[in-house]
């Protein structure tokens, strides 16, 4: 997407895309979602305007997984409780 | 009426904790004056949004009635954390109504349970902004949460609570999350000491997620010897040889314990200090530029340095915050959006329709931003910023006002802390007074920032300007407990 992307544009995805994703937007929320998705388009253009080689990586890193994990939740008294 | 427990809740965590270990004050005296000032005070602060009375009044039985649990370096401390903490028996809210309907937590947060086993005493859960997505603590659903020091004025968020309950003497010490800003915006606002440790130090293992990717936790506290006892209570590798395996924060680096009590008295001697100009000067107020500047000269600080690419490094937070955040709330966006905080459902929407290629673009200009200031940090041990642009704002107020710019509030309160918690560095925020002449009574926070795992140099720096007198926290007047 253009960092130039021009309102009327902008404003075609957010619809298409809020469709597609099964958000159906309010005319109450749609005013603010637009506003709100420029804000995220001008902070892409600074994004896309910082100068980055091939070779620079994503701050997220992947550690494989040896042991499965427990559930989310546990019962009271583990190893840090009293 | 008054409890003889009352005065000790003007003194600070520490100083509890002694008066306990020795006898000279009950965990169940401390327990009441503290449930009691909480009832006297939350009408207006509006912090609390769980009072666990009769849990904390086990707990403090428990204590009495044991020699050796009350020994601990937190005997009796009554303490309260962000709703987005887990806490036995309760959903876990985080500001939000959606949860009000989600299953009660079968077990406490693992930091809540690391400070009871070191005696302190769970008192309540604190107000915040839905699901962490604000810098005001404005909930529509709870209220909002006022700030101690003028109540017609912000607390700051999104953990308003913590900051409030703190400066409002309700609680000592408390807890709250920082992605963008969460414990250094309120800690600035409501004139206290607050923690956000480097990315990947304290286990979040038990608290609601806001963005994985960025979200800390840490303390908040009146006085720095409290505020690094508590981080150091909480550090450490969470235990993975048990079976079963206990569930494990996969954005914790598993550290082992770095003490920093015992490291405060060293002061700042030897260290190298420097102030953070361009950005950090450009989004500031007057009253901000004038703390920093105090605590610059207070602490010695010879060199100006600027951080390469921060406007990115803010850009990239910004997009990756919305993206991430949203994704976890798709299916509630669909089914039940209205039953959002009005104040960011239109935000979280719009997130949900971020395109992955600017997402995953953001994490690569984050790496590249650390990378960058990690040079920063060759030159330098400590940088100074502001931590917000200005003091706390009337509650319902729309922009703030930064020289002759007028900036839309909400996003803009997390300009100066954004850019730091982006790349995960450690920084103590340390509350400044009297730096708006115009708003004498207010205060304002400034960063101290140090290069990742250096939380020890953060903390020596606080406790030097705490030792001058210059940063101090003490309990608002209006609500000094009687």
């Amino acid at each position: 997407m253009s960092p130039d992307i021009s309102p009327e544009a902008l404003a075609r995805y957010v619809d298409a895309a809020a469709d597609a994703l099964g958000l159906s937007l309010t005319p109450v929320q749609r005013p603010g979602v637009l506003a709100f998705f420029g804000m995220a388009a001008r902070f892409a253009a600074v994004l896309e305007a910082t100068e980055l080689h091939p070779h620079d990586e994503s701050a997220l890193r992947f550690e494989p997984v040896a042991v499965p994990p427990a559930p989310p939740a546990q019962p009271a008294g583990g190893d840090d409780a009293l | 009426m008054p409890s003889e427990a009352s005065p000790w809740l003007g003194q600070d965590a520490s100083a509890m904790a002694q008066a306990v270990r020795t006898g000279q004050l009950s965990a169940s005296a401390l327990t009441e004056a503290c449930l009691q000032h909480i009832g006297q005070s939350n009408p207006q602060l509006n912090a609390f949004t769980a009072v666990l009375a009769e849990r904390a009044r086990q707990r403090a039985r428990l204590l009495d009635a044991d020699p050796l649990l009350r020994q601990g370096p937190l005997a009796g401390v009554p303490f309260a954390v962000k709703n987005l903490f887990d806490i036995a028996d309760l959903p876990t809210l985080a500001g939000s109504r959606i949860e009000r309907d989600s299953p009660p937590a079968s077990a406490d947060a693992l930091l809540v349970r690391r400070l009871e086993a070191a005696g302190a005493v769970l008192v309540g859960a604190l107000n915040m902004d839905e699901y962490a997505y604000g810098f005001t603590t404005e909930n529509s659903h709870e209220g909002p949460c006022r700030n101690p020091h003028d109540t017609a004025r912000i607390a700051g968020g999104s953990s308003g609570g913590s900051g409030a309950a703190v400066a409002g003497g309700q609680v000592p010490l408390s807890l709250g999350s920082d992605t963008n800003g969460s414990i250094r915006v309120p800690a600035s606002l409501c004139g206290v000491f607050g923690l956000k440790p480097t990315f990947g130090r304290l286990p979040r293992t038990g608290s609601y997620p806001f963005v994985s990717s960025l979200d800390h936790l840490g303390p908040f506290a009146r006085s720095v010897r409290d505020l690094a006892l508590a981080y150091d209570l909480m550090q450490g590798p969470e235990a993975s040889q048990r079976h079963p395996p206990l569930a494990r924060d996969p954005g914790c680096a598993q550290r082992p314990l770095q003490a920093c009590s015992p490291l405060l008295a060293q002061g700042v001697a030897g260290l190298r200090v420097g102030v953070l100009g361009g950005w950090f000067e450009e989004q500031a107020g007057a009253p901000a530029r004038r703390a920093v500047q105090q605590v610059a000269q207070a602490l010695g600080a010879t060199t100006r340095h600027e951080l390469p690419l921060v406007e990115a490094g803010r850009a990239a937070a910004f997009v990756i915050t919305n993206a991430e955040a949203a994704s976890g709330h798709l299916n509630d966006l669909r089914r039940r959006a209205d039953d959002f905080e009005p104040l960011s459902r239109d935000r979280f929407l719009a997130g949900a329709l971020i395109p992955a290629a600017w997402v995953a673009r953001a994490q690569r200009v984050r790496l590249r931003y650390a990378q960058a200031v990690a040079t920063v940090f060759q030159q330098v041990d400590l940088l100074l910023a502001p931590a917000t642009p200005c003091g706390a704002t009337p509650i319902g107020a729309e922009t703030l006002q930064i020289g002759e710019r007028r900036l839309p509030l909400r996003p803009s309160m997390g300009l100066l802390t954004q850019p730091l918690s982006c790349i995960g560095l450690p920084v103590c925020s340390v509350p400044v007074w009297g730096c708006d002449p115009e708003l004498p009574h207010l205060p304002i926070g400034v960063q101290l920032i140090a290069a990742p795992w250096r939380e020890d140099l953060t903390l020596r720096a606080a406790a030097a300007l705490e030792a001058l007198g210059l940063a101090r926290a003490p309990i608002a007047p209006d609500f000094l407990p009687r």
